[in-house]
């Protein structure tokens, strides 16, 4: 799933064309600010792994029920997802199925924090 | 222990089939073969992901989709009924809410097979709504014949 960021942010940007409902159920519409905020840390993030080893991983782009940009990575057994708001982004690591102890979640605060995900993602 | 029931004493066995019909922007098929289904499968704005019974709709899993390109994957009531650690901490880590989960007949006007997974007491905030949509997508599987289509070659 190596793709390119190019790639990632055209799927980005796409999330501006789905509509109500998209998931068939009550979905809302990908918020354009959400959007606006997500191409704008994808590039963050693509910058941070031009100093790794590893290279750039495109990740799953998908919406949430509330208008926020989800970026999603697989990797081994462990998972990664993001929830990008219009100002905030957040985060749940998982490595396993019981929520208490495989898994942990919070904010996405700055630079170190994400790389602290991408080093934990790609270790 | 099961803590919803319906008019008539109605109420969704352990043994029941949940359909969730599934967009194919939802699952990823990466390099490796393997399918990878989104955790936003089951996300919900109350919080309370609707699903089919199998049993009020023929054990047919079409009756889920919203379009004929939907995919549909399901879970088991007993299973869900399992997760028993959707816990709120607070910022000491310790335990504040533990929260069960259950299914809850919702039957519409025009679809009696209509159920809606949720917790009890309601997940109000924080990211354990989130982390149950990670262990839903775990626990589902695809159906028979509305499963992505495999890899060629």
């Amino acid at each position: 799933m190596m793709g390119s960021s190019s790639e990632t942010r055209a799927e980005i940007a796409a999330l501006r064309s789905w509509p109500e409902g998209w998931n068939g159920y009550d979905a809302a519409a990908p918020n354009p600010s959400a959007v606006r905020h997500a191409l704008s840390w994808i590039e963050d993030l693509y910058e941070d792994t031009l100093t790794t080893g590893r290279g750039w991983i495109s990740p799953h782009v998908v919406a949430d029920a509330h208008g926020n940009v989800v970026l999603e990575w697989w990797e081994d057994r462990k998972k990664l997802t993001i929830y990008v708001h219009t100002k905030t982004v957040e985060y749940v690591k998982v490595w396993g199925p019981d929520i208490f102890s495989d898994m942990e979640d919070g904010e996405v605060e700055g630079a170190e924090d994400r790389r602290t995900l991408w080093n934990w993602l790609t270790g | 222990m099961e803590l919803a029931d319906g008019v008539g004493g109605d109420h969704v066995d352990d043994n029941e089939t949940l359909y969730r019909s599934v967009v194919p922007e939802l699952w990823k098929q990466k390099d490796d073969g393997e399918f990878y289904l989104s955790s936003q499968a089951f996300a919900d704005r109350y919080r309370r992901p609707s699903v089919d019974r199998a049993k009020l709709c023929g054990h047919d899993p079409g009756y889920a989709q919203f379009r004929p390109s939907d995919y549909v994957c399901s879970l088991m009531a007993e299973e869900v009924r399992a997760i028993d650690t959707v816990v709120k901490h607070d910022k000491k880590d310790v335990p504040q809410v533990r929260h069960n989960i259950d299914i809850e007949l919702v039957p519409l006007s025009n679809n009696d097979a209509h159920a809606e997974i949720y917790a009890v007491p309601e997940i109000s905030g924080g990211r354990i709504f989130e982390r149950l949509l990670e262990r839903l997508a775990y626990l589902a599987r695809w159906e028979s014949g509305f499963a992505p289509p495999e890899t060629t070659g």
